[in-house]
Parts: C-alpha cells; sequence; structure tokens
C-alpha cells in the first residue's frame, strides 16, 4: 500500500475485519484506523455487518451434490462420471473396429482372385454368394480407390 | 513438490475440464469450493435463508449443464455468480408473483398491526441489520455482501454485477455510506 489516506484505508477494512491484510498492510491500517474516528467506526460498522450474514445450512453442500447427480441422472438415464467411464473403452474399441476393417480390406485386396469358376464369370459371385452387392459391402469396397477407402477409414475411425 | 500441490488442489479451470469430460469428483469439488459464496450471492439478492439454498442448488444444476459453453474469458467463480445472481432474480420474481396472487386472494389486510414475531424477530440487531442492507439497492447490496462476506475484490465484484470495477468500489462505499445512516453508527 503506498497512500494511507482515508480512502485506500477504507478500501482494505474489509480484509482488515477478515483478518486477510498481509503484514505489512496491516500495520499502516492499523496505524490509521486508530488515529481516525471515521475509520473507526467503519471498522464497528462492517463487524456488525459481518454478524449479519446468512450463514449456508450445513448440509447445503451434501444437497447441492445430491440434486446435481439427480437431475444429470434423470436426463441421461446415468449418473454423472458416465461420459469419462464410457470413453474408457469406447476409444480402445473404435480403434479395435477400425483396424479390424481396415485389416480385412488390406488382404482382400492383396489377394489374388479365387482360381474358382470358370472364366468369364464374376469370381464375387463364388466368395460372396449374394446378389445384393449394396447389401453385401464387399464387392463395393473392391471398387473403391485407395483416396475413398482412405475417407472412408476415417469415417469408421471418427 | 509443486507438482504434488498442483494435483492436490487442482484450479478451477482443470476441474471444469474434467466435468466437461463427465467427471462427478470434479463436479462435488467446485461444489465444495464454491457453495458458500454462491448461497451468500443468492441470499444478499432474496434475503431468505431457504430461498437462497434453492437458488443455489439451481444455480450449480445450471452451471454444470452449461459448462461447454464456458468460455473461460471471466474466471469459473464469476461466471457462476452471475449465474446465480439469474437464477435469484427469477426466483424473486416468481415469489413477489405468488404473494401478490395471495394478497389479492384474501383482500387488503389490516394496517398497523404487523406479526408480533416478525415484531420481535426485528428487534435483534442481525435482523435489523439484514432489514437495512435488503433495502439497499441491488447493486449496492451486492457489492457490500460479497466484499464484507466473501472478500472478493472490487473487479471481480464488478464482473459479477455486470459493471466496472470502479463502479463496483463506488456501489460499495455508497451503500456503506447508507447502511451508516440507517444503522446509527
Amino acid at each position: 500500500m503506498t497512500k494511507n489516506g482515508c480512502a485506500d484505508v477504507k478500501d482494505l477494512l474489509p480484509e482488515l475485519i477478515r483478518r486477510e491484510l498481509e503484514e505489512s498492510d496491516r500495520a499502516v491500517v492499523d496505524a490509521h484506523v486508530s488515529s481516525c474516528e471515521s475509520c473507526t467506526e467503519e471498522v464497528e460498522l462492517l463487524r456488525r455487518i459481518e454478524a449479519a450474514a446468512f450463514s449456508a445450512p450445513a448440509s447445503l453442500a451434501a444437497d447441492i451434490k445430491s440434486a446435481v447427480a439427480a437431475e444429470f441422472e434423470s436426463e441421461t438415464g446415468v449418473a454423472p462420471g458416465w461420459a469419462s467411464r464410457s470413453l474408457r473403452w469406447r476409444l480402445p474399441a473404435a480403434a479395435s473396429v477400425v483396424l479390424a476393417v481396415g485389416t480385412a480390406v488390406i488382404w482382400q485386396r492383396t489377394q489374388a482372385l479365387p482360381e474358382v469358376g470358370p472364366l468369364g464369370q464374376d469370381p464375387f459371385a463364388v466368395v460372396w454368394p449374394s446378389d445384393d452387392a449394396d447389401v453385401a459391402g464387399v464387392p463395393m469396397l473392391a471398387d473403391l480407390s485407395d483416396d475413398e477407402l482412405a475417407l472412408l477409414l476415417e469415417e469408421l475411425g471418427g | 513438490m509443486v507438482e504434488d500441490s498442483r494435483l492436490a488442489s487442482p484450479t478451477d479451470e482443470e476441474l471444469v475440464q474434467r466435468v466437461r469430460e463427465g467427471d462427478e469428483q470434479a463436479m462435488n469439488v467446485l461444489v465444495d469450493r464454491h457453495h458458500v459464496v454462491v448461497f451468500r450471492t443468492c441470499a444478499a439478492i432474496l434475503n431468505d435463508e431457504d430461498l437462497a439454498a434453492d437458488a443455489s442448488q439451481n444455480s450449480f444444476i445450471k452451471a454444470f449443464k452449461a459448462v461447454a459453453r464456458f468460455r473461460g474469458e471471466a474466471a469459473f467463480r464469476t461466471w457462476l455468480l452471475a449465474i446465480a445472481g439469474n437464477e435469484a432474480r427469477g426466483l424473486l420474481r416468481k415469489v413477489k408473483r405468488r404473494r401478490e396472487d395471495r394478497l389479492e386472494d384474501v383482500g387488503v389486510l389490516p394496517s398497523g398491526g404487523g406479526d408480533p414475531s416478525a415484531e420481535v424477530t426485528l428487534q435483534s440487531e442481525v435482523a435489523r441489520v439484514r432489514a437495512v442492507l435488503a433495502d439497499l439497492p441491488e447493486k449496492q447490496r451486492l457489492s457490500v455482501s460479497l466484499r464484507i462476506f466473501e472478500g472478493l475484490s472490487f473487479r471481480e465484484i464488478g464482473e459479477t454485477i455486470d459493471s466496472t470495477e470502479g463502479s463496483a468500489r463506488v456501489n460499495y462505499h455508497h451503500g456503506i455510506q447508507r447502511l451508516r445512516e440507517l444503522l446509527g453508527s
């Protein structure tokens, strides 16, 4: 504190009555208050005001915690903390799915076409018996370019 | 050593990040840390312990629901106190409406009599100070309450009451001056 007039001291009186002033400031403020009637009266007033503070109910923190937990549970069906807990297995699970799909696609593209069936027939008709290629999926993957596959893997991973 | 201390007492910002990830324990630490100042802010507006407790509870629920929108431009406590102030004002409006409805139902109350038990209560020093404090304009009341009860700085009070630091200081000193006149100190 560089000044010690009434205005500066009065700014610090709340800290004085809360015993939160640093030692050096407290000495200056105490010295001023002891010689200033107006500041002495204000200290007394602040103490009266402080004594009139509403006290938080003893159970307030516990009540708030219960209400918060109940609110989140009623909204999501699970208690708070579900997100962090589920993330613990969701991320590895997502990574496993991406890895499995990627491995399968790479394996498929590196394999020679199956040596079954006469030439001229659709080889996938043998390895993938469904006629519905859109539903079966694998023939669609085979038609994708490398860039499209990379995009697909990225989307699956996201 | 510094690392251990930081882990033992995470900052509000670290706790908020954990709350965003759904960490219930982080919510509980924030409640333990700030429930009293939230309660006192609500009490300064509502002047009623039970209503202030209800408003405090709702304030934390709203804050945790909206925590994704907390951008960290102000301190978490300041942001929380702004929510608490809005919550308390909303509750005060509801209570006033209910009281007005009840008064309309029962007609004009007899004047001059008053509630004897309330008269007795008002004689106590604490009730007197609270009554005078409750009559101050809201910004003066909040500035005085948060400065004296919680030791908030004028800068933080300014952010809480949506004013500048200088305005918070002026509101505080005007409030103290008014209390001195009314309480005779």
